[in-house]
């Protein structure tokens, strides 16, 4: 056995052991689920459009069909969504890993008010539509198209991560003047014991139509 | 034994009665209830009314009856409680006109007559315009929304991947055991090359 063939079965082994190496970090419980917005995404004081930002005039009511999010490769079908028992709001079957969700009982993306998008960030394969949502930064865009042949194109304006526990109801769902989105998902910690911690939230406004 | 029965029987029978009665009074009472809206709303009101506001109305009176007659059957169906034996009893009109008729009538009459007359012709009127309005549409105000956090995860993307772990686990192992032996054989290889 030469020098030559040594070396190369000393490469294999180098090389098998660094990916051994990444199989284990990657699979380790400590990881973050998904990424989560940084604070620098945050509303810097109330929410609503950021200044600078060109802000479209509602759209009539029109049910919305699918979203698109050029930024974190989402392009998913949207189904309707209502309220459970408890008063929360349901969520798409977690089945179907590409597949979001739209409060069917509430205001319809474009038109005057506050829509509410929801969408899993896993599910028990691994990773869903909304899995990449924290980390969508200020000024991406969010297209939604709809039955009527429209399609409502709005502007994020902030991601901001909340508690369960302390999960701003008003802010989040609460009325608008304009015609306002919100993006939800799961995020904050995860374990084993208590699933995920926190909602990950996405606050856009209707910036343009198509 | 049979007082018992005899009791039974008894009630029974006054039950009966009883109901007997109350299915004799109750179509009076209907009469009566049936007998004023039809004054109300016949033409009736109006001429009685008249006849009121007339200071002549004595003589008045008769001719107002007259037409009442004609009109409807409102004159003797609180009695009869039928609306066909009014019609055109001019008679007994003339007669519950003489005595107490006289009396009673015309409050009925004047009451609803004058009070319900404006009623049916501005209710309409007013009624549809605001029909109208509630058919906009675009008033689908969300009513409800919801409350609190979203259960938009299930964990797979999170929980510990004991298939990852255990893959990297056994390909660090494979590359230890690898590594020894090349270091062995390396050295060999050395010592005899040289």
């Amino acid at each position: 056995m030469d020098a030559t063939r040594l070396r190369a079965w000393a490469w294999t082994a180098g090389i098998a052991a660094l990916c051994g190496l990444w199989f284990v970090q990657n699979g380790a419980p400590e990881r973050l689920a998904a990424p989560q917005p940084s604070p620098a995404e945050a509303f810097v004081a109330d929410p609503g459009p950021r200044s600078g930002s060109t802000v479209a005039a509602p759209l009539r009511a029109s049910e919305p069909v699918r979203i698109r999010i050029p930024r974190i490769g989402v392009d998913a079908p949207l189904t309707r969504l209502g309220l459970g028992t408890d008063g929360s709001l349901d969520v798409p079957p977690a089945e179907d890993r590409n597949l979001a969700g739209w409060f069917g009982g509430g205001t319809p993306p474009g038109a005057k008010g506050t829509a509410i998008v929801a969408g899993h960030v896993d599910n028990a394969e691994g990773p869903a539509v909304f899995y990449s949502l924290g980390s969508l930064k200020k000024g991406a865009a969010v297209e939604i198209d709809r039955r009527d042949g429209r399609t409502a194109v709005f502007t994020v304006d902030a991601v901001e991560v909340y508690a369960n526990e302390d999960f701003p109801d008003e802010r989040v769902y609460g009325a608008s003047a304009n015609a306002a989105l919100r993006l939800i998902t799961c995020g904050g910690g995860y374990t084993r014991a208590t699933g995920y911690q926190g909602n990950v939230v996405a606050y856009a406004h209707l910036a343009g139509v198509r | 034994m049979r007082s018992p029965a005899r009791l039974v029987t008894g009630t029974a029978a006054a039950a009966l009665t009883a109901a007997a009665l109350g299915l004799v009074t109750a179509p009076t009472v209907y009469a009566d209830e049936l007998g004023r809206p039809g004054r109300t709303t016949a033409t009736a009101a109006p001429d009685a009314s008249e006849c009121l506001a007339d200071p002549a109305a004595e003589d008045a009176g008769a001719f107002c009856e007259e037409e009442d007659a004609a009109g409807s059957a409102s004159p003797a169906s609180p009695w009869s409680g039928t609306a066909e034996e009014g019609e055109g009893d001019e008679e007994l009109d003339a007669l519950t006109g003489a005595k107490p008729g006289t009396g009673t009538w015309p409050e009925p009459g004047t009451d609803p007559g004058t009070g319900n007359r404006p009623e049916p012709g501005t209710d309409p009127g007013t009624g549809r315009p605001p029909s109208k309005p509630p058919v906009t549409r675009p008033a689908p105000t969300p009513t409800e929304r919801p409350s609190g956090h979203v259960r938009t995860g299930v964990g797979g993307s999170a929980a510990p991947d004991t298939a990852q772990l255990a893959v990297g686990g056994g390909l660090l192992g494979v590359a230890a055991v690898g590594g020894v032996w090349l270091a062995r054989r390396g050295r060999a290889v050395g010592t005899r090359d040289a």
